[in-house]
């Protein structure tokens, strides 16, 4: 059996993004994790709504999604990779 | 009303017919990453070879009034009975003509003709008959492609993976974990592993974080420093 294993390049990457926030974040006196956390407060809950109620169940429900998604990216001018 | 030219009815044919795995942006939609996707991607299991492969899928495709099969990257047209000799050398073919491209594959990206059954068992079934690959097997056809979308895709993946075996893993019996700790590993998931009750498994872990750390990665290096030190 193939085993994944993620690029240790990007994990070098991601490592070195990392060490750099931290870094900032002490530069300005803040906690390392979040500030309203950190004074006790509750994390913001994801408030995202669903695109379809049930998730996606077919190619079709898939491709509903993706044409969504680019009509708004055209709205707001986002360059569609 | 269901447009006849739309690559998902074509698709809803092909899985009436053949086993369909969905691959590309419609499946990384399906595994929750909100994204636009500009074609679609199936792999049509591979049959005994590209000549038997190439008969059944061709009596679909060429019998469909919109649909345009072309090489992909040349964009060439070709015939039906050219379809054998495209699909053994560039193991996909593209569809033009529909509501969007359609990609169709014989062999996808880093995975192999054989390894189909195992990509087909592990799937989760859709309505429309398609399965979409679990979220390792899809992770494994994203690879070495060099694309900025697969790279985003990548990233949301891994997550995904390493969220849910990093959950599972502590309290997975010694064959689950064992068999989970050879499919997908990262520094987060072989730390976890340290948490199974066998000792066997935690000793797996040790031995992958050291090896992931002699490779070169600074979050396993990181971990087993913490644990010396503790």
């Amino acid at each position: 059996m193939k085993q994944y294993r993620p690029d240790v390049e990007r994990q070098k990457w991601l490592y070195s993004m990392m060490k750099s926030r931290a870094w900032l974040r002490r530069k300005q006196g803040k906690p390392e994790g979040n500030i309203a956390v950190a004074r006790g407060k509750k994390q913001l809950p994801d408030n995202s709504e669903p695109w379809l109620p049930g998730g996606v169940r077919s190619v079709a429900d898939a491709l509903w999604i993706s044409d969504r998604i680019k009509e708004d990216m055209e709205r707001w001018k986002i360059p569609i990779q | 009303m269901e447009n006849p030219d739309s690559v998902d009815s074509l698709i809803r044919i092909f899985a009436s017919r053949f086993r369909v795995v969905t691959l590309g942006g419609v499946a990384v939609i399906f595994h929750g990453l909100s994204r636009n996707t500009h074609d679609a991607d199936i792999w049509i299991e591979p049959f005994e070879s590209p000549e038997v492969w190439s008969v059944r899928v061709a009596s679909l495709v060429f019998s469909h009034s919109m649909a345009r099969p072309v090489r992909i990257g040349t964009w060439q047209p070709f015939t039906e009975m050219e379809l054998s000799e495209v699909i053994d050398q560039d193991e996909v073919f593209r569809i033009l003509g529909l509501d969007r491209p359609l990609d169709i594959f014989r062999k996808p990206n880093e995975l192999d003709v054989t390894e189909f059954e195992s990509v087909w068992e592990r799937g989760t079934e859709l309505e429309d008959g398609t399965r979409v690959p679990d979220v390792i097997d899809l992770l494994v056809t994203k690879q070495a492609t060099g694309r900025e979308k697969d790279m985003q895709d990548i990233a949301f993946l891994e997550a995904k993976a390493e969220r849910e075996y990093a959950k599972k893993i502590p309290s997975a019996s010694e064959q689950e974990a064992r068999t989970m700790l050879e499919r997908f590993l990262t520094p987060k998931v072989a730390e976890a592993a340290l948490q199974n009750s066998s000792e066997t498994i935690r000793n797996l872990g040790t031995q992958f974080l050291e090896e992931l750390a002699a490779d070169g990665d600074p979050f396993a290096a990181d971990i087993l420093r913490k644990i010396a030190a503790s």
